[in-house]
């Protein structure tokens, strides 16, 4: 059984990225939208806080344009580490989500802190030796531990919510319990590992060491409860991308692609080259505005609509 | 369940799902305060009654015609479901279909949006009016009866003339005005669900 949770761990990181991409192209390859921003619009830098836009200034198309990154990472980290918007308009879900969600970040930490260890070691044993050697390792483990209660906490929270909240409970799928109780037991189980087999996170430390360096040679045999918690983090990370729950990545296409997508159509932009290609599909909307009939084309209808007009 | 209308409501009985009283409302700043002294809604005529779909609440705003026979309103709920798909398809929905479908996808149901929404609070929090309300019907019929995917994940509901034609009506309970996209953690619109939908009517 030695190997089998290494087998495990690179199977769930693979179907991960595979899933996390392919969701990414999914958005990208989306047709090109009408403009639907929503103000303020992050980036306007000092106009943003009116909610304002350039599309105030006199020729605008004229000048140069200026987008604050600043600007956007200003609403972008509070939004991502805090979830400010929730704490803000929800904040009786913001006490379960946000330590549900920073758990999380916590044990990304955790494992990227385990990850960069062991890639050091890798580099030159010399590195993580000593002092800076024992903090990357205290810091995953108050990561990993931390972050794995605050997410327990909040997921039990969450649940607990979806099941008695009477604005909720009618909204909510068999499949939303089953993702919190996934959580649940998963987080449960690891912490229940560290209890009982790691409490150092000496052993996960070394799991990851070998993981990263290929070295299934060094496997020893494993016990059944770290099996378990392998299997279900595994599982738990190979599922996560094909579900609703990938938001962390359609979160950001909301944003960037709609909520703040405020560029404009000038010629000789990528938008000209899009609208030209979309306006040429044809259209089958039997509204009296459009008389679609699966031939005519939107540009048709765009133009028909202006002879009209005339 | 203790949700006074459900979201399975929308597809059972004739009558409408609610009856509103001027009492219901929030009272609005002086001199608009005193619900007491606000005349009652007008009943609808008997002769719209017996015309127009009137399931929805106490008023009409899209004027639908009854079907006669149950195979007009079969006819019409296909009619639905063709023009569902339309809204997902790039030829036909370009202009939306990105937004849409992250509403569909991403929308976690947390009711966030609902406090934002002036007729779900001016309604005293009628359930009926909640931007989720419409969203939630039109992404479990999406899921069900489009992608045939499983109701285990996203839901279910019955899709019948009741279902279609309220929720058409249900999309003018909506002016559009987005405070329920610009409150959205994730960045789900609900609001464009109510505008999407009107589009199926006019397939």
């Amino acid at each position: 059984m030695g190997v089998l949770p290494y087998i495990v761990a690179y199977v769930a990181i693979a179907v991960f990225l595979v899933a996390c991409i392919a969701r990414v192209l999914m958005w990208t390859r989306q047709p090109l939208h009408v403009r639907w921003e929503l103000y303020p619009v992050a980036h306007e830098g000092k106009k943003a806080h009116y909610g304002g836009s350039y599309l105030e200034e006199t020729d605008w198309w004229k000048k140069p344009r200026h987008t604050s990154l600043w600007g956007e990472l200003k609403v972008m980290i509070p939004e991502i580490v805090f979830l400010v918007a929730l704490k803000e308009h929800n904040p009786k879900m913001w006490r379960s989500s946000f330590p549900f969600h920073f758990g999380l970040y916590l044990v990304i930490a955790a494992t990227v802190l385990m990850i960069g260890t062991a890639v050091l070691g890798l580099i030159s044993a010399d590195i993580i030796r000593g002092g800076f050697g024992s903090f990357l390792g205290w810091a995953s483990y108050a990561f990993g531990v931390v972050g794995l209660c605050m997410s327990l906490l909040g997921a039990i929270g969450l649940l607990h919510r979806r099941l008695t909240h009477p604005d909720l409970k009618d909204f909510t799928a068999p499949a939303d319990i089953f993702n919190l109780v996934f959580f649940i037991v998963a987080f449960g189980v690891a912490i229940l590992h560290i209890v009982t087999i790691d409490r150092d996170l000496s052993r996960s430390m070394l799991f990851v060491n070998n993981l990263v360096s290929f070295n299934l040679a060094a496997a020893e045999p494993t016990a059944a409860l770290t099996m378990l918690t392998v299997l279900l983090l595994g599982l738990l990370v190979a599922y996560v991308p094909m579900t609703h729950m990938s938001h962390f990545i359609g979160k950001y296409f909301a944003y960037h692609a709609i909520r703040w997508n405020d560029d404009p159509n000038v010629p000789g932009s990528r938008y000209e080259a899009e609208i030209l290609k979309v306006l040429k599909y044809p259209v089958s909307w039997s509204a009296s505005h459009i008389k679609g009939d699966g031939k005519k084309t939107w540009a048709d209808v765009a133009t028909e609509k202006q002879e009209q007009e005339k | 369940m203790s949700c006074s209308v459900c979201i399975g409501d929308i597809s059972k009985g004739k009558e409408p799902l609610i009856h509103l009283e001027p009492q219901d409302q929030k009272p609005l700043p002086p001199p608009f305060d005193k619900l007491e002294d606000e005349p009652p809604l007008p009943p609808l005529k008997e002769e719209t009654k017996e015309n127009y779909e009137c399931n929805l609440d106490d008023t009409i705003a899209t004027n639908m015609p009854k079907p006669k026979t149950k195979e007009e309103e079969e006819e019409l709920v296909n009619k639905f479901l063709a023009g569902l798909k339309k809204l997902f398809t790039k030829e036909n929905n370009w202009t939306f279909l990105q937004p849409l479908l992250i509403t569909m996808e991403h929308c976690a149901k947390c009711q966030t949006c609902s406090e934002a929404c002036h007729i779900y609070e001016e309604s005293g929090q009628n359930p009926l009016y909640r931007p989720t309300y419409r969203s939630e019907i039109l992404r479990r019929i999406y899921y069900k009866y489009v992608k045939g995917e499983s109701t285990w994940v996203h839901g279910d509901v019955d899709l019948n003339w009741n279902t279609v034609s309220r929720l058409i009506e249900l999309s003018y309970r909506c002016n559009l005005c987005r405070r329920c996209a610009q409150t959205c953690p994730i960045g789900a619109d609900n609001g464009l669900v109510g505008h999407e939908i009107r589009k199926i009517a006019s397939q």
